[in-house]
């Protein structure tokens, strides 16, 4: 069971609804990655789950289970409790979120009084422990300073000794490096995952850098406008993201490419989101569909990316078609089960092929409702469908707006996977 | 030989503090070529920033000189606007809250004893070469998104058209996707205005897209420097192959970069023989005694007693592709 479960949670500030329904969870021992930009709700989740919404913050729906207790219900004695004790959090800059007027030693043991029942003395002692752990240099020293007395690295050290003071069996990390530099972030990183693998703890690791969440967390999600819009093991997400916010986000890291790759437009206003997908605005593949915002759907995606693959080498070959390095698609996991939409370029207008067993009525009647495309025939052969492509193309199909009308009915000799 | 667009030689900054003096920058040499872009990179305290604000005038020169367009830099800046803009990290903080934008970007023109007209003109042709629409001029920061403030301190950084343009952390407050469009549009700027960059940042997987060059700084000094492909495939001094390895890459999933232990040491301490021996794992005792000179290798210098061996660099960890 997970030791976290945030179920439909929904949180609104001054009457705008900023977390649209996320569902997450972590199991023990196991670090979750929350990647997305700002304003996206990564942060806020996080507040929630313990608790600390802003003034006028407040969860209006959803359920945040943490051992199978509602904290949601909780009163503020009970969150007490748990903040520091059961969760610990990181916070991204430690100056700020230590306390200037107390020695550090003081701060990490205070946790061990208020949380372990310690005497002030017994917990000093164990503070300074506590700073060796975290490999503060001088331990004994270092806990008679005060935060301004240390560097920006020691600063975050100390806030991760007091995280884990108190043995927690959750830490909420939100960009815990972000304000280091990168040998800094490499050594705090190495640093919270030692300590996790020897207590066992559940981390959330919340971060806009990508390169991070890959580094250390086991599976991630994907945060866009309030939502999970993509979640799975982190190697599954980077390797063969599915959602094309997603695969925007990874296209627009620098690589040794000349040019980048960017998301047109902007993240939505929350005061004027619709009923469509939030991400419709700026995605590459709408179509009518998207009028309406989709659920997480579940799947295996190393059987769908097989069956893409062997699906899209049916059209490598093809005169003047260009195989689109975009997403190949299904309306839904079930619809995944009967056909695949298949994005390909000729003359760089983008189209797509569905493709589905001939002998299947069901995937044949799901892409004409679904995707609205016809039925071309049974493709057997590489001729066949370049005639068939040709004959579409030539019927008019660059009138049309590309991704919204272009889906297209190609049924395969090969029948789908799965 | 052409007098290079930057030329910074020998360029010392000392600030006095209680308990002795830092040399932000110490001894620093390079040379920038026009239309070229040559890549700033160290951790904070480096004295990247310091530079900039030297090439600026806004820090004065304990020793050495730093020439644009052929002109000393020196306490008199009238005119320096002219041969450099600069870019800041954060629009929200570079850009005054309380002004329309376009007063923003119109401001260095009418120092600059413009005329309204020309002015106005100006505001509206360099608002456009930034990809703004001229009418975003009559808002306030507050009421652009992030990459629009960052396009506008671009378009008030090219407002006297100067030949040089330096970006300290043009992208750090940007979020990904941002990114991605601001990079590209200095690129396209660089291209048709020909400007020369000198691009400042801690982030090497920028750096690796935009530079041409790269001078890698510790404690006020470069340490190395040279063609961008060259250094982050084969690096020769340890501290440039410890910041390729520190950085997170995609094509390292699950696994924690390299660490380089230890901290930038307190600067107001002068150390003897090479400023990195404190955290190198190569450190030998002439490390301790000498001062590394510059080793030229091509267009490369490093300096370095103990250099690493050609071909025994990093595995080009930075690139990012998923």
């Amino acid at each position: 069971m997970p030791i976290l479960e945030v179920r439909d949670l929904r949180v609104s500030i001054a009457g705008v609804e900023i977390l649209r329904g996320v569902n997450l969870y972590v199991e023990e021992g196991e670090t979750l990655g929350i990647v997305g930009e700002s304003g996206c709700g990564k942060s806020m989740t996080g507040l929630a789950i313990i608790g600390l919404l802003p003034g006028d913050g407040r969860v209006t729906a959803g359920e945040v289970l943490f051992d199978g207790e509602n904290l949601v219900q909780a009163g503020e004695a009970r969150m007490r409790q748990i903040r520091g004790g059961d969760i610990a959090m990181v916070f991204q800059d430690p100056f700020t979120s230590l306390n200037p007027s107390m020695r550090v030693g003081d701060q990490v043991a205070e946790a061990m009084v208020l949380h372990r029942g310690m005497s002030w003395r017994e917990a000093r002692e164990e503070a300074v422990k506590a700073l060796e752990a975290v490999k503060v240099p001088a331990p004994k020293s270092t806990a008679r300073k005060y935060p301004h007395q240390l560097s920006g690295g020691q600063r975050q050290r100390v806030m991760i000794a007091m995280a884990f003071a108190c043995r927690p069996r959750l830490l909420i990390a939100d960009e815990p490096t972000t304000a280091l530099d990168v040998t800094l972030q490499a050594q705090i990183l190495a640093l919270l995952k030692e300590l996790q693998e020897q207590e066992g703890t559940a981390v959330i690791l919340i971060s806009h850098d990508i390169g991070v969440i890959g580094s250390v967390s086991d599976r991630m999600c994907v945060f866009y406008a309030g939502r999970v819009i993509e979640e799975g093991a982190t190697e599954d997400v980077l390797r063969r993201a599915r959602h094309p916010y997603t695969q925007g986000l990874l296209a627009s890291l620098p690589g040794g490419r000349d040019r980048l790759s960017s998301i047109p437009g902007q993240p939505p206003d929350f005061r004027n989101l619709g009923r469509e997908c939030a991400f419709a605005p700026r995605c590459p593949h709408r179509f009518s569909k998207c009028d309406e915002e989709p659920g997480l759907l579940e799947g295996d995606r190393e059987l769908v990316r097989q069956r893409a693959e062997r699906e899209r080498r049916a059209f490598a070959d093809l005169d003047g078609i260009e195989l689109d390095a975009g997403l190949v698609w299904a309306l839904s996991e079930e619809s995944a089960r009967k056909y695949l939409a298949i994005p390909l370029k000729r003359d760089g207008t983008m189209f797509h092929v569905a493709m589905a067993n001939p002998d299947d009525e069901a995937a044949k009647n799901a892409i004409a409702q679904e995707l609205g495309g016809r039925v071309i025939g049974v493709l057997a052969s590489k001729d066949a469908i370049e005639e068939a492509i040709e004959r579409f193309y030539s019927g008019g199909m660059k009138s049309r707006s590309p991704h919204r009308t272009a889906c297209w009915l190609v049924v395969s000799e090969e029948a789908p996977v799965g | 030989m052409a007098e290079p667009l930057l030329r910074v030689e020998n360029a010392r900054v000392v600030y006095d503090v209680p308990g002795g003096a830092i040399r932000a920058v110490d001894g620093v040499s390079f040379t920038l070529e026009a239309g070229r872009t040559l890549a700033l990179v160290g951790e904070s305290g480096c004295g990247k920033t310091t530079m900039a604000k030297a090439i600026l005038g806004l820090e004065p020169l304990a020793d050495g000189e730093i020439r644009v367009a052929g002109k000393r830099v020196s306490g008199d800046l009238k005119g320096l606007a002219k041969r450099v803009g600069i870019v800041w990290q954060d629009p929200y903080a570079s850009l005054d809250s309380r002004w329309r934008v376009g007063r923003s970007v119109a401001e260095p023109l009418l120092v600059n004893s413009y005329s309204r007209a020309d002015t106005e003109a100006r505001v509206r042709e360099v608002m456009e070469q930034v990809g703004l629409d001229p009418s975003l001029g009559s808002r306030f920061p507050h009421q652009l998104s992030g990459g629009q403030r960052q396009r506008v301190a671009v378009a008030r950084a090219l407002a006297l058209n100067p030949p040089l343009v330096l970006c300290d952390e043009p992208t750090a407050a940007l979020d990904l996707s941002i990114r991605a469009q601001i990079l590209n549009l200095l690129k396209d700027l660089q291209e048709s205005l020909g400007l020369a960059y000198l691009y400042i940042s801690h982030d090497l997987t920028t750096v690796r897209f935009i530079a041409d060059r790269i001078a890698v700084m510790y404690l006020g000094k470069i340490v190395e420097m040279g063609d961008k492909e060259e250094v982050f495939s084969r690096p020769r001094h340890p501290y440039t192959r410890a910041l390729l390895r520190s950085t997170p890459s995609l094509e390292n999933l699950g696994r924690v970069p390299d660490i380089l232990p230890g901290e930038i040491p307190d600067p107001r301490v002068r150390i003897t023989g090479c400023n990195f021996r404190t955290r190198c794992q190569f450190a030998q005792a002439k490390c301790a005694e000498v001062e590394p000179g510059p080793t030229h290798e091509g267009g490369r210098v490093f300096f370095c007693h103990f250099p690493l061996e050609e071909g025994s660099g990093t595995e080009a960890r930075t690139a990012s592709e998923a």
